[in-house]
């Protein structure tokens, strides 16, 4: 089972990890989400934080906007696989995710999303 | 699709604008209607003039703490539904906050779906018992 972190803004990745707010939690094993999804909204944006979050959620994949380069080798550090610069709506990147196509530095254009529900 | 008037009204008081901006608009998007304010005095108003079903509550706001506006919400509102919203390290201050009458609390960063369950079971429990 792998554990995956998404800083978002609305429909979207966050454009920038230490700006995010609202972060979704996901499970997933062999292509599929297990359980329900999490949102967990932040008081207020900290890159501090939400690398504590990744480590005592025992987060395993984080996909993200931009990050700095010290959060990013803490991630590494921490054995968290981190596939930045991504840039689209988190529903279709998630699918990416599921199908294990995602690359760093993807931009995944807007198609016809309906709105999220999570 | 749900009629306007079957949602629960919820007034979210927090001067930390964008997590109160954020969780109404989750919030919205699960089939509930928000208020949002950002002071002690506007969360009284707000409460006379909205008429909630229940009151998201932070305790550390900029005039009037939190649990001040508990104390006078539970003197003019004695029914009003809460739900004290704690930052880091002040878990006793929402066990203060439940001793004052609070229905519960919720420690910041939030969990959405822990805090729907919460507004839902309080709610719904209360609409069952009336």
């Amino acid at each position: 089972m792998r554990k995956l972190l998404m800083p978002i803004q609305g429909d979207f990745i966050a454009p920038r990890f230490d700006l995010a707010t609202e972060i979704l939690i996901v499970n997933f094993e062999n292509g599929t989400v297990q359980g329900d999804p999490k949102t967990i909204i932040m008081e207020r944006p900290s890159d501090e934080e939400l690398c504590q979050m990744v480590v005592k959620e025992n987060v395993t994949d984080v996909v993200c906007g931009g990050i700095e380069e010290l959060h990013y080798n803490f991630l590494v550090w921490k054995k968290v696989a981190v596939c930045d610069s991504v840039i689209g709506g988190w529903k279709k990147v998630l699918e990416k995710v599921l199908d294990n196509t995602l690359s760093q530095g993807d931009i995944i254009l807007f198609g016809d999303e309906q709105l999220l529900t999570l | 699709m749900i009629d306007d008037n079957d949602k629960i009204k919820v007034l979210i008081a927090d001067d930390e604008v964008e997590f109160a901006s954020t969780l109404a608009t989750r919030l919205n998007l699960r089939n509930f209607s928000t208020t949002v304010v950002n002071s002690g005095q506007q969360t009284l108003s707000a409460v006379a003039k909205e008429q909630p079903d229940i009151v998201l509550l932070d305790l550390k706001m900029p005039d009037l703490d939190g649990l001040e506006v508990l104390a006078m919400l539970r003197e003019e509102h004695p029914e009003l539904k809460v739900i004290i919203i704690t930052g880091h390290g002040s878990f006793e201050m929402g066990r203060e906050g439940m001793e004052l009458g609070a229905s519960d609390y919720i420690m910041k960063p939030v969990d959405l779906n822990l805090l729907i369950e919460k507004i839902s079971d309080i709610c719904l429990g209360s609409k069952k018992d009336s």
